[in-house]
């Protein structure tokens, strides 16, 4: 791995992969920060997406952090690049995708795929992902968790891991599971 | 009614903080709130404890539920609290909407899900939330008693069963 200096370019990012996303970055704003406003670090790397044109979305990478509920951020900007496929419908999916899978693997990933975003990449995220799911005895319901109620409610449930989740019920029956408990109901 | 009496907080099931329902059956899998989540986001939130149904809400025909209507509610040890899931202006970084931890700010709730508000003074519950959500019937029933005894005289429970 190459010495990763303190100031790199976006450009330069998938040179570093992973460890340039935030690490160098955040140690010298987190210690600057601290000296001047005692702040504290909430996450990192953190996205902050705006729409984009339909192929694009602009994203930002950067620390977050908060004083007196105060939000600031100190950002680096890249462009995401996708067409709308599959999985990718919309800007939010990508968010969902990020959400899912965690920021720092999304970055890695889409920075090593030069900031191209397939569906293929997608898969790839989601087959490591170690999250399982449970599919309804008739199949029209993904739940988030084994519980009881659900069970007693939907029939057996069958255990599916992300990759065939994503697969059968696509990027945003995922994330209304984890938020939800439970997705392909109404609502 | 106000708070909930130490048999309905019995009822409701423990305190949990977000996802610790989830996380005790799959510890190999925790889940965590993220950026903005843990929130606590006010002036979204009406406090249903003491007199029920706020003045104005986005009413809809039973049939007519979606998300474009939808409430979500927990019930804490302070109460019953009701915001709209699409309050713009929302702290989540990675959800289109308002998430049952903004209404607790990242704290411990007996229970949580969605309701919409149909016309006539009917509401329609249910218990999904991923992060507060009933386990048990038990716990279901004791929401809606919970419900009913703040107020709400009509409570129609949306669990779809197959």
């Amino acid at each position: 791995m190459n010495q990763v200096p303190e100031e790199i370019t976006i450009e330069e990012l998938p040179a570093y992969g992973e460890k340039a996303l935030g690490l160098r970055p955040v140690k010298r704003v987190r210690k600057a920060f601290r000296l001047k406003y005692s702040q504290k670090l909430i996450d990192r790397p953190v996205f902050i997406m705006t729409a984009g044109d339909g192929t694009t979305l602009y994203v930002r990478i950067g620390d977050v952090f908060r004083k007196t509920g105060v939000w600031l951020t100190k950002n680096k900007a890249i462009d995401i690049y996708y067409q709308p496929s599959v999985y990718i419908k919309s800007d939010d999916d990508i968010r969902r995708i990020a959400g899912l899978i965690g920021t720092k693997r999304f970055a890695a990933a889409v920075a090593k795929a030069s900031y191209v975003l397939t569906d293929e990449l997608v898969e790839s995220l989601f087959e490591q992902d170690k999250t399982v799911f449970w599919v309804s005895k008739n199949g029209k319901r993904l739940l988030a968790s084994a519980f009881d109620i659900n069970q007693e409610r939907y029939g057996p449930l069958q255990e599916v891991n992300a990759i065939q989740a994503l697969k059968r019920y696509g990027v945003s029956s995922l994330d209304e599971a984890i938020e939800r408990g439970i997705a392909g109901t109404n609502g | 009614m106000a708070k909930p009496n130490q048999l309905q907080k019995r009822q409701l099931g423990p305190l949990v903080r977000p996802f610790e329902r989830h996380n005790r059956l799959q510890p190999e899998q925790k889940r965590t709130l993220k950026l903005g989540e843990g929130e606590l986001f006010s002036v979204a939130i009406y406090d249903a404890t003491e007199d029920g149904r706020p003045d104005r809400v986005i009413t809809t025909k039973l049939s007519d539920r979606d998300s474009a209507n939808k409430y979500i509610w927990v019930i804490t040890p302070n109460g019953l609290f009701i915001a709209y899931e699409a309050t713009p202006g929302h702290p989540n970084r990675f959800r289109t909407g308002l998430c049952h931890s903004n209404l607790t700010g990242g704290k411990r709730a007996y229970q949580g899900g969605e309701l919409w508000f149909i016309e006539g003074d009917v509401i329609v519950i249910n218990f999904y939330s991923g992060r507060y959500g009933a386990e048990n019937k038990t716990q279901e029933d004791a929401v809606l008693l919970y419900f009913q005894s703040v107020g709400y005289q009509t409570v129609l429970i949306d669990t779809e069963r197959v």
